[in-house]
């Protein structure tokens, strides 16, 4: 069962959910909340290997694969800040990775989980915003041993624009939609992912550590 | 003290749709920022040479006169909500 607007801020006054900072009312709708585009992207860069072979992404080859490493990995991505005044111009075919600047916490005992979804208006130009992956699996942004007022992750996106024109995205842009549902039974175990504490980027890693590029 | 009865009608300007049975609205905020979407003719009324769209009120405002309305669908902008003065509204006729 979808939550409408009075269950959401119910939710949200005794703890249930924790989005923060709560959005502006005017960003709320009958049965979801838009979140806000934070200020950092990620986009993917893959440089030449050094011996010219063709770098891939072998998820399930052998050996450990962390997206996350790729992520922080200065070789394969490019952290970028969206310009305040002149936002950031996405062209078509483009795939970039974003945040929320909302941070989000759906505590496991409280049985609710929620999908993050695109907004029309953007879909009518092109932009959409996951790839396949909507849901926010009941738990998230759990950390194991932070105290409860520190929980909560940004949620992640995945913006690509398909329309074939340019469409600039700027910071705290309504980006995406919120919909929370119910769980029916308490679950097993709270959500514990890779991407249960989506915090912005870390550092890159240092020279010599070990990376997960896959030269072919 | 007269009692006025407001619609969930705000005040709207209108054009052609992209189709047949359509209704392209701009409603204005209330800081005259408008905000444009497309819409089923039978969600505006014609009153007096002025056109009223329904909308749905989330919050009334008395203290500034204004209230948190919301959109029958998501605006070109990503809007769905936004507060517009009391007299955006049509008011109803007296009983």
């Amino acid at each position: 069962m979808i939550l409408s607007d009075r269950e959401i801020e119910a939710a949200l006054e005794h703890g249930f959910i924790k989005i923060h900072p709560v959005p502006d009312r005017a960003l709320w709708t009958s049965t979801a909340i838009d979140l806000t585009l934070d200020a950092t992207l990620l986009k993917w860069t893959p440089k030449p290997a050094k011996t010219g072979a063709r770098q891939q992404i072998r998820p399930n080859g052998p050996g450990e694969f962390n997206i996350k490493d790729l992520m922080d990995d200065p070789s394969w991505a490019t952290k970028i800040q969206i310009d305040p005044r002149n936002g950031y111009e996405l062209e078509t075919n483009a795939f970039i990775l974003g945040y929320t600047k909302e941070i989000v916490y759906l505590p496991n005992r409280s049985r609710l989980a929620a999908r993050v979804e695109g907004k029309s208006s953007l879909a009518r130009l092109g932009i959409g915003v996951h790839v396949t992956a909507p849901t926010i699996h009941a738990g998230f942004g759990f950390k194991e041993g932070l105290p409860e007022k520190k929980l909560g992750s940004p949620i992640q996106l995945e913006i690509f624009n398909i329309s074939g024109l340019p469409v600039v995205l700027d910071v705290g842009m309504p980006i995406c939609q919120l919909i929370l549902e119910e769980v029916r039974e308490l679950p097993n175990k709270g959500y514990k992912g890779q991407f249960s504490d989506q915090t912005v980027f870390a550092p890159p890693p240092k020279p010599g550590s070990k990376s997960r590029q896959r030269p072919k | 003290m007269t009692e006025i009865t407001y619609l969930p009608e705000v005040e709207c300007s209108i054009a052609a749709g992209f189709r047949e049975g359509e209704l392209a609205v701009s409603v204005p905020d209330e800081t005259g920022k408008r905000q444009n979407l497309r819409v089923n003719k039978n969600l505006v009324a014609s009153e007096g040479g002025k056109h009223y769209l329904a909308v749905g009120i989330v919050q009334l405002d008395y203290k500034h006169k204004r209230a948190l309305i919301e959109l029958p669908h998501e605006a070109d902008s990503g809007a769905n909500r936004l507060w517009v003065p009391f007299s955006s509204f049509r008011q109803g006729s007296e009983s």
